[in-house]
């Protein structure tokens, strides 16, 4: 049984002209570009656009592709970069939506009115984030990226990023009033 | 103490990704460990400390995600995406600036081999090297800012904003600096009651000259149909441009006639980029 091909062996395939790759790296990433994208924007159709030009500046760039380098926060930059173009279009702030339509709605706080107004807080929380944060925050937490790759991903140092996980970290837990 | 990231353990070593990911499958890293961890890493405490409502958050189900039909979309965006344009900015980015930089600089070479100033002889080199880098440089940085690929972290919202003031503030650079010289005949002309005639033959061509850079770095620059954010900065690159074409052909120095005829070429351009914008 051979191993799963990289995302990386993936992508210098589709350079090199494999579609059925690019369809792989669509199946692993869409779901999470898409839940990015509504993460912020609420609607289905607008997430859906995004994800579709996500993956069509993939395909332009294609060729700007390096050997050795990582593919995943070179995807979640394009997917970023056209969010964060998309709000200076509508000339809005991103919103954080943890309970849109068949979304990010915790399964434990299904019918519990504790949990929900946890995560209406949690919302409430994460929109009075500063923006630098919570991209850190929802890159690190919700898609699971390591700091290394954040880091490539919003341009910035290690060090800068890890202080704004810290900073947002914290500023959850204030609003939240956990204790530690 | 150790940096943040790694903790040299005398037990059980756990990194920053062992935190998250234990946190993430909903678990509790071991607690000597995470201990002797969070000691030393301000970040995993912060986040250990915050987990409980984001770990409500993360344990959510996958939403329906129609996998096959937004393929289909992505794969028919894929096929439409074809002819010249797209080859052009399916390029590397390297190739794209080269092709930025000779589509911005043939115009204004070609007019000075063919149709250059003929006061060359006697315009002072310093100046004109002066006039020459006032336009260049912020005709680069315009290139630069509209061709950054988009899989590369976004520099910070006034970059743009700072690009196209350059860009104005360069033409207008010529005219408020003294004349250059006086020394040819055709360089004394374009002003007094020639001065409007004169201003509107430059700006016409300078227009005619520019226009062209603008889809040429619009096919180049690869963001998606609608995405005409930096469609005001390719316009004022264009715009100098022309600016720099009519430099090398015109050999009037009077400041009134830099200024109505030169300066004002980027005013269609700024237009133009405006109307973009609104698209």
């Amino acid at each position: 049984m051979t191993a799963a091909p990289s995302d990386e062996e993936l992508m210098a395939a589709y350079v090199g002209g494999d579609r059925p790759a690019f369809a792989e790296l669509f199946r692993r990433y869409a779901p999470r570009i898409q839940r990015l994208m509504q993460r912020d924007l609420g609607g289905a159709e607008e997430a859906h656009d995004l994800v579709q030009q996500t993956f069509l500046q993939l395909h332009r760039a294609r060729r700007d592709f390096r050997a050795g380098a990582k593919l995943r926060p070179w995807l979640f930059t394009i997917a970023l970069n056209l969010k964060r173009q998309h709000f200076r279009r509508l000339g809005r702030r991103p919103e954080t939506s943890l309970s849109f339509e068949g979304g990010m709605e915790p399964v434990a706080s299904r019918g519990n009115p504790e949990s929900r107004v946890g995560d209406v807080q949690l919302r409430a929380a994460l929109e009075r984030l500063p923006e630098a944060q919570r991209e850190v925050i929802v890159l690190h937490w919700f898609e699971g990226l390591t700091f290394r790759e954040i880091a490539q991903t919003v341009g910035a140092s290690q060090p800068a990023v890890k202080v704004r996980a810290h900073r947002g970290y914290n500023s959850l837990r204030k609003a939240m009033g956990t204790s530690v | 103490m150790s940096k943040p990231g790694t903790t040299s353990s005398r037990t059980v070593s756990i990194e920053c990704q062992d935190v998250q990911a234990a946190l993430r499958r909903g678990e509790m890293p071991e607690p000597d460990a995470l201990t002797e961890h969070v000691e030393d890493c301000p970040v995993c405490e912060a986040l250990v400390a915050a987990q409980e409502p984001l770990a409500g958050a993360l344990r959510a189900p996958d939403e329906p995600f129609a996998f096959d039909e937004l393929l289909a979309e992505v794969d028919a965006a894929i096929e439409r995406d074809q002819g010249a344009r797209a080859w052009l900015h399916s390029q590397p980015t390297p190739w794209r600036m080269l092709l930025a930089v000779l589509g911005a600089a043939i115009v204004p070479v070609a007019i000075m081999l063919t149709w250059g100033r003929v006061d060359l002889g006697v315009y002072p080199t310093n100046r004109w090297v002066v006039d020459l880098f006032v336009l260049i440089a912020p005709l680069a940085l315009a290139l630069v800012v509209v061709l950054r690929p988009v899989h590369r972290p976004a520099w910070p919202r006034w970059v743009e904003p700072v690009a196209v003031g350059l860009g104005v503030l360069a033409v207008l650079v010529g005219p408020m600096l003294v004349v250059a010289h006086q020394d040819h005949p055709a360089s004394l002309g374009g002003t007094g009651p020639d001065l409007w005639r004169a201003a509107a033959v430059c700006l016409g061509l300078g227009t005619a000259m520019g226009l062209p850079l603008v889809p040429w770095l619009t096919a180049l620059r690869r963001q998606g149909e609608g995405w005409s954010q930096p469609t005001l900065l390719a316009a004022v690159g264009a715009g100098i441009t022309g600016v720099l074409a009519i430099f090398m052909h015109c050999p009037i120095v009077a400041p009134e006639h830099l200024l109505l005829g030169h300066a004002t070429v980027l005013v269609p351009f700024v237009v133009l980029g405006l109307w973009g914008l609104r698209r």
